[in-house]
């Protein structure tokens, strides 16, 4: 996926929303300035599918050799998939950040989440500050 | 663990920066935020200790002769960002504090890259070694085939707004891990927990550029430490979640 098709949380989860069937799916992940900055990644824990999640609040975390941080869901919805190759491929997370290093797919309940995410342009400005 | 969790939260919520110091009350086990508790049963000789479950990640750390400090940093502070810039510029800190006393300061260091991956799962934080590390470092033939001792290891905790840093800085052997030797056992110092605090307490807000004063745990924080102790840091679930 392309960066700057992306929306972006503040707290660095980047999201690709898509139409599915009528409902919409948005795909979560860390965006590669997150990654950097927790320097090498050494496990995570990810949701369950069919766990509820809400906005600004965390559903996942991820260690690496120096932290354990938070993972925020960007909306409300219901996990629906998670990238179960992930805990083995943790390498995947710095190589292929927007790709194969998704997270989980997320049903959105609520789009007025979405209207408050960043472009890609506003997220590169929020890095660089 | 309680108040380190609610100082964490005050830092995020009121960016108000703390740096504490602590000793326990009696020998104890703390398990890294992913740690299994039934991977205790791989160190024998803490088996008799208390334990509990820390929010930083790494390894255990069985606190005994040693000294605890934590630091909460908002994450509009310079360092709260970037993990290994927070980690070093302690650690920097502690080592330029801890050269002052030995003989031989330049033995004292931290570790300049990543170590080979096979350490990495080892039980206890002290028998890992990760960049940034504080060891000191052997020069004539290694004893045990150890190249070097750690002597402070680090963690951290990181949520929307705020870092906590953990850390322990040890210092003399204890018979609940007898592998582990001390600054004190390798340079034949007699450092306690208390002379390093207090020239701590001034050197790392100096360097972290904080300004800060003795401070009392307010009301709100106290309700949030006791909750937390009861209902979390002390209930059993807690402890074995892992």
């Amino acid at each position: 996926m392309k960066q700057e098709d992306l929306l972006y949380a503040k707290t660095h989860e980047w999201v690709a929303v898509a139409k599915e069937g009528g409902t919409q799916i948005a795909t979560v992940g860390i965006s590669a300035f997150a990654v950097e900055a927790l320097t090498d990644l050494v496990f995570i824990e990810l949701p369950a599918v069919g766990k509820q999640v809400e906005a600004e609040q965390p559903f996942c975390e991820v260690e690496s050799v120096k932290a354990v941080s938070d993972i925020y869901a960007p909306v409300d919805g219901e996990v629906v998939a998670v990238n179960s190759a992930l805990p083995d491929t943790l390498e995947t997370l710095s190589s292929d950040p927007y790709g194969a290093g998704w997270i989980a797919k997320i049903k959105v309940t609520n789009d007025a989440n979405l209207a408050k995410l960043l472009d890609h342009a506003a997220y590169q400005k929020q890095c660089e500050e | 663990m309680a108040l380190d969790e609610a100082l964490l939260r005050l830092a995020a919520e009121q960016r108000i920066a703390t740096v504490r110091f602590y000793q326990w009350r009696e020998p104890t086990l703390s398990l890294g935020y992913f740690q299994k508790l039934s991977d205790r049963e791989r160190h024998p000789a803490s088996l008799s200790a208390a334990v509990v479950r820390r929010q930083s990640g790494g390894g255990a750390i069985l606190h005994d002769r040693e000294l605890t400090y934590s630091i909460s940093l908002p994450e509009n502070h310079p360092l709260a960002r970037n993990a290994q810039s927070l980690y070093n510029t302690v650690h920097e800190t502690i080592a330029t504090v801890m050269r002052r006393h030995v003989s031989f300061s330049n033995q004292i260091g931290l570790i300049a890259e990543e170590s080979p991956t096979s350490e990495d799962n080892h039980f206890l934080c002290f028998e890992r070694r990760a960049k940034g590390d504080i060891v000191y470092r052997v020069s004539a033939e290694p004893k045990n085939g150890k190249v070097n001792h750690k002597i402070v290891g680090s963690a951290q905790r990181r949520c929307r707004g705020a870092v906590l840093q953990h850390g322990s800085l040890l210092l003399e052997k204890s018979p609940l891990s007898p592998e582990l030797a001390g600054l004190n056992d390798v340079c034949g110092t007699t450092f306690s927990p208390a002379s390093l605090a207090s020239e701590l307490r001034t050197e790392i807000p100096r360097a972290l550029g904080l300004k800060c004063s003795p401070g009392k745990i307010c009301q709100e924080v106290r309700s949030r430490v006791e909750s937390w102790y009861n209902e979390k840091y002390r209930n059993p679930q807690w402890t074995a979640r892992r």
